[in-house]
C-alpha cells in the first residue's frame, strides 16, 4: 500500500448539478494532505464519498486499499473522522462518550485518551451538548486519536474556532499522528501551510493540482520586472504567467512553473529591454488566491 | 452481538425514562386484567396508551443513530449496521414485547387460568407488540428526528383511519374482520422489514420512502380487496367443519303469514318471506351472517343488494335469539330492497334469488353463574360478573375470556319462584379469529336484561363456530308486495 486514499475519475452529482467531475487524487501514506478550495469546491463531498456517507455518481475511490463503498467496521476502526458539523450525541458526557467508543476500537489506548483529555482540558462530566464548538471539536478529535488511527480525515476542522483553540488543536493532534496519514480539507490556508506535506487544489469539482507542498511553493513565484521606460507588453502571455500587471516601468506577474534559469530566459525573451528582475517566494495563501482568481478569470 | 449489546446498554442508559413509561403502562394493563378483566372499560384505552408509548420508545431508539442524513457521528465509527439493528430489536423485545407477555401471563395466573394453556395467545400479543414496534421502527428509519417522525406519522394515521372508516362500511365490525386486519398487519410487517433492511444495509432513504408510499397505497386498498365475501369464503375454508350438505332453505308460501313490523330508512323496503329450514344437525345451531339478494323483474329490470348485513334469517319466537336457527322448522327470511326498485316491480311476478351466508355453531357448553358477583372457571376459562343494572329489575352480566370469546354466548335466567325462564345474548359475539388482532389478551361481552322474579338461578351457555357456508334460496316467481314488511309508523 503506497496510498492511503486513491480516487479515479470520481464524480458526484446532486440531482443534475455536478459537484465533482472526474477527480483523480492520490494521498500518499504518511503524508499530511491538505485539500484546499473555495466554499462549494467539492471538498466536503469528496470526503463524504471517501467515508462512504455519500455514494459516488461515477468513478472509484479507495481508502486504506478498500473500495470506499465497502468500508466496514474493520476499516472504520483504523480511520479517525472529524468534521466541523458533525452531530454528536449531545446527551452523553465527555467521559461516557470516550468510554462508550473505546469498546468499539481494538486499538483504543486508555492512557493516550487520558492524556488527550488532559491536554485538551476536556471536562469529563460535562454533556457534549453543553460544550462550546471548540471544546466539542476537541472532544471529537480526542475520540478519534485515542485508537491511533492509520488515517485521520478532518473536514474543515478549524472553521469557527478562535486562533488559540486552533493552535491547541494542531498542537494536540500533530505530535500524536506520527504514523498516521492525515487528510484535511480547509480553506484556512495559513494553518494548512504550517504542517501540510501535500496540497491538492479543488476548484468547482476539479482537482487543479495535487503535489508536495515544497514542490508547489517552489514553482510559484512573484516576479517583478523593471524597465527604464514603460515596456511594450506582449500580445500573448505565457500560460504559466498569471495575474499580469503593468504600471509605468514595472511589470508584475505570478510564475506558476518557476525555474531559475528557464524563467530568466523567458523573461528576457518577452521583455528584451528589462533592467532588473526580482523573484519572491509566495505564501500558500497568495498561491491559492492567484489560482482562485485565475479560475474566475477563465470563466 | 457484542456491538449490539454495547449499543443496547447505551440506549437503555439514555432512554430509561421512556422505557419506564412503557413498563408502567404494561404493568397497569396487567393490574387491570388481574383485578377485573371482565367488563373493564379501561382495558382498550390502556392497550392504545401502551401502543403509543411503545411507538415513542421505538422511534427514539432508532433515532439514537438516525439513518437519513450525512452528519451523524456514528456513520464513521466502527458500528456494524447489523449490530445496530439487533440492538434496537433487542430493546423492543426486552422492554416492550416480553414484559407485556410476562405481565399478561401473571394476570392470567391471578385469574386462575394457566398461562401455558394460552401460550399461543400470549405469543400473539407479543407478535402484536413487535409488529407495532417494527412499523414504528421503519417510519423512524426514514425520518431524521421525532418531529419529522410525527409529521409523517400523523397524516399516515389520518389516511389509514379514514380508509378503515370508509372500508368499514363494507366489512364492518363483524366476525371475519380479523382476516382484513391480518392482511393489513402482514403487509405492514413485510414492508417494515423491507424498509429496515434497505435502511440498515444501504441507507437508501429515497428507496425506503418509495416502499413506504407504496405500502400506504396498498394498505388503503386492502379494505377494497379483502371484501366481506372474500373474507367469509376464506373463513369457510379455515372452518373446522364443512357446512352440512343436508341443510336446505326453501320458500314456503303456505307458511304462516308474517306479522313482522319494523321501522327503517325510507330508501329501503322490507320483505318478510316465510321459509323452511331443514337438515340442521343435532347439537348444533346456525346463524345467518349476511345475505345477497338479486331480483329480476319482467322487462329485464334487475337489482342486486350485494352482500349485506341488512337482512337475515329470523327466528319467529320472540323469546329466543332472533338470529339463531335452533332446529329444523319454519323461519322468516328478511330482505331489504331498494325502495325505488320495489315501487317499480312490487306487483309484478319477479324472480328472487338470495344467497345466505351461514355459520354453524357447535361444542355447546353450559355452566351455572352467580346471580351476584364474580364467577370464574367457566367454559373457555371465562370469568363472568353479574350485578344490578340501572333499573330495579335489571341484571347486567359481563364476561371475559382469555384470547377469543366464544362465537355465541347466552345467559339464561330461571326464576325459582315461578319457573319463568329468560335467555339473553351477550354482545359483541366473539370473532372467528384464531388469535386476537387488537393486541388485547382478553375479549369480553355483556348483556343487560330484565330478570324474572327472584330468587333466580343463572346459567352461561357458550357456542363455538364450527363451520361457515352459503345456501341458496331461489324463488322463480313471487310478488313482493305480498310479503312487504309493514312500517311501525305506517297507517293501518
Amino acid at each position: 500500500m503506497t496510498c492511503a486514499i486513491r480516487t479515479n475519475g470520481l464524480t458526484k452529482k446532486f440531482r443534475r448539478t455536478p459537484v465533482l467531475e472526474g477527480l483523480d487524487m492520490e494521498v500518499p501514506n504518511g503524508s499530511i494532505y491538505g485539500l484546499v478550495g473555495t466554499n462549494g469546491a467539492g471538498k466536503t463531498t469528496t470526503i463524504k464519498i471517501l467515508m462512504n456517507i455519500f455514494p459516488p455518481t461515477g468513478g472509484h475511490s479507495e481508502v486504506l486499499d478498500v473500495d470506499s463503498r465497502r468500508l466496514s467496521p474493520g476499516q472504520f476502526a483504523q480511520i479517525g473522522y472529524v468534521s466541523e458539523n458533525q452531530e454528536m450525541p449531545g446527551w452523553m458526557t465527555v467521559g461516557y462518550f470516550l468510554n462508550y467508543l473505546s469498546h468499539f476500537y481494538p486499538t483504543w489506548d486508555r492512557a493516550l485518551a487520558a492524556e488527550l483529555v488532559r491536554q485538551f482540558q476536556l471536562p469529563l462530566d460535562r454533556k457534549l451538548r453543553q460544550l462550546s464548538h471548540g471544546m466539542r471539536m476537541k472532544a471529537a478529535l480526542a475520540s478519534s486519536l485515542a485508537y491511533r488511527p492509520k488515517l485521520m480525515v478532518l473536514d474543515e476542522p478549524f472553521t469557527g474556532l478562535d486562533a488559540l483553540v486552533r493552535d491547541e488543536l494542531i498542537e494536540g493532534f500533530l505530535p500524536r499522528a506520527e504514523n498516521t496519514t492525515i487528510f484535511i480539507s480547509s480553506h484556512d490556508l495559513t494553518e494548512i501551510e504550517s504542517f501540510a506535506s501535500h496540497i491538492g487544489y479543488l476548484d468547482r469539482g476539479r482537482l487543479q493540482f495535487s503535489e508536495e507542498l515544497d514542490t508547489l511553493s517552489g514553482r510559484f513565484r512573484e516576479i517583478v520586472v523593471t524597465f527604464d521606460a514603460a515596456p511594450q507588453l506582449p500580445r500573448e502571455w505565457p500560460a504559466n504567467w498569471l495575474q499580469q500587471e503593468a504600471g509605468g516601468a514595472v511589470v508584475r506577474f505570478i510564475e506558476t512553473r518557476f525555474d531559475q534559469e528557464r524563467t530568466a530566459v523567458d523573461v528576457r525573451r518577452f521583455f528584451p529591454g528589462c533592467r532588473d528582475m526580482v523573484v519572491s517566494a509566495m505564501p500558500l495563501r497568495s498561491i491559492f488566491v492567484t489560482l482562485a482568481k485565475a479560475g474566475r478569470t477563465a470563466d | 452481538m457484542r456491538d449490539a449489546l454495547l449499543i443496547f446498554r447505551k440506549d437503555v442508559r439514555h432512554l430509561w425514562p421512556r422505557i419506564l413509561i412503557v413498563l408502567a403502562i404494561a404493568a397497569l394493563e396487567g393490574l387491570l386484567n388481574a383485578a377485573a378483566p371482565a367488563g373493564n372499560p379501561l382495558q382498550l384505552s390502556v392497550v392504545w396508551l401502551w401502543g403509543f408509548s411503545c411507538v415513542y420508545l421505538t422511534a427514539s431508539a432508532i433515532q439514537e443513530e438516525s439513518l437519513p442524513g450525512d452528519n451523524q457521528y456514528w456513520l464513521t465509527r466502527p458500528f456494524s449496521r447489523r449490530g445496530l439493528l439487533m440492538a434496537k430489536v433487542l430493546l423492543l423485545a426486552v422492554f416492550a414485547s416480553a414484559p407485556r407477555m410476562v405481565v399478561q401471563a401473571v394476570a392470567l395466573r391471578l385469574n386462575g387460568v394457566s398461562p401455558l394453556r394460552y401460550a399461543s395467545v400470549l405469543f400473539a400479543t407479543g407478535v402484536f407488540s413487535l409488529a407495532i414496534g417494527l412499523a414504528a421502527a421503519a417510519l423512524a428509519a426514514v425520518t431524521e428526528n421525532l418531529m419529522q417522525f410525527l409529521w409523517v406519522l400523523l397524516p399516515i394515521a389520518a389516511v389509514e383511519i379514514l380508509s378503515l372508516m370508509y372500508g368499514g362500511r363494507e366489512i364492518g365490525q363483524n366476525n371475519v374482520a380479523w382476516i382484513r386486519s391480518s392482511a393489513l398487519g402482514a403487509l405492514i410487517v413485510a414492508a417494515s422489514i423491507a424498509i429496515l433492511i434497505v435502511q440498515y444495509s444501504r441507507r437508501k432513504t429515497f428507496v425506503s420512502a418509495g416502499i413506504l408510499a407504496g405500502t400506504l397505497a396498498m394498505a388503503a386498498m386492502v379494505p377494497l380487496l379483502v371484501t366481506w365475501h372474500a373474507a367469509f369464503a376464506l373463513q369457510s375454508k379455515l372452518g373446522r367443519a364443512i357446512g352440512p350438505a343436508s341443510m336446505r332453505i326453501s320458500f314456503e308460501p303456505s307458511g304462516p303469514a308474517g306479522n313482522y313490523t319494523a321501522e327503517y330508512g325510507k330508501a329501503l323496503e322490507g320483505i318478510d318471506l316465510p321459509i323452511r329450514i331443514t337438515g340442521i344437525p343435532a347439537g348444533t345451531r346456525a346463524v345467518s351472517e349476511r345475505v345477497a339478494t338479486t331480483i329480476e323483474a319482467p322487462g329485464g329490470k334487475t337489482w342486486s343488494s350485494g352482500w349485506t348485513s341488512t337482512g337475515a334469517i329470523a327466528n319467529p319466537n320472540p323469546l329466543e335469539d332472533s338470529h339463531a336457527i335452533r332446529a329444523d322448522g319454519a323461519y322468516r327470511q328478511h330482505l331489504y330492497v331498494d325502495a325505488e326498485f320495489y315501487r317499480a316491480v312490487k306487483d309484478a311476478p319477479v324472480h328472487l334469488h338470495a344467497s345466505v351466508a351461514v355459520t354453524l355453531l357447535g361444542e355447546r357448553q353450559s355452566a351455572p353463574i352467580s346471580a351476584r358477583g364474580r364467577t370464574g372457571h367457566l367454559p373457555g376459562d371465562g370469568i363472568c360478573g353479574a350485578g344490578p343494572g340501572p333499573f330495579p329489575s335489571n341484571v347486567v352480566v359481563f364476561c371475559d375470556w382469555p384470547g377469543q370469546a366464544p362465537a355465541r354466548v347466552y345467559v339464561q335466567a330461571r326464576s325459582l319462584k315461578n319457573g319463568q325462564t329468560l335467555e339473553s345474548l351477550l354482545l359483541p359475539a366473539g370473532p372467528y379469529a384464531p388469535y386476537p388482532t387488537d393486541g388485547s389478551m382478553w375479549s369480553g361481552a355483556e348483556t343487560m336484561f330484565t330478570a324474572p322474579p327472584e330468587p333466580v338461578e343463572m346459567k352461561l351457555e357458550t357456542w363455538r363456530a364450527i363451520g361457515h357456508f352459503e345456501r341458496e334460496l331461489d324463488i322463480p316467481q313471487i310478488r313482493l308486495s305480498d310479503y312487504a314488511v309493514r312500517r311501525i309508523t305506517d297507517p293501518n
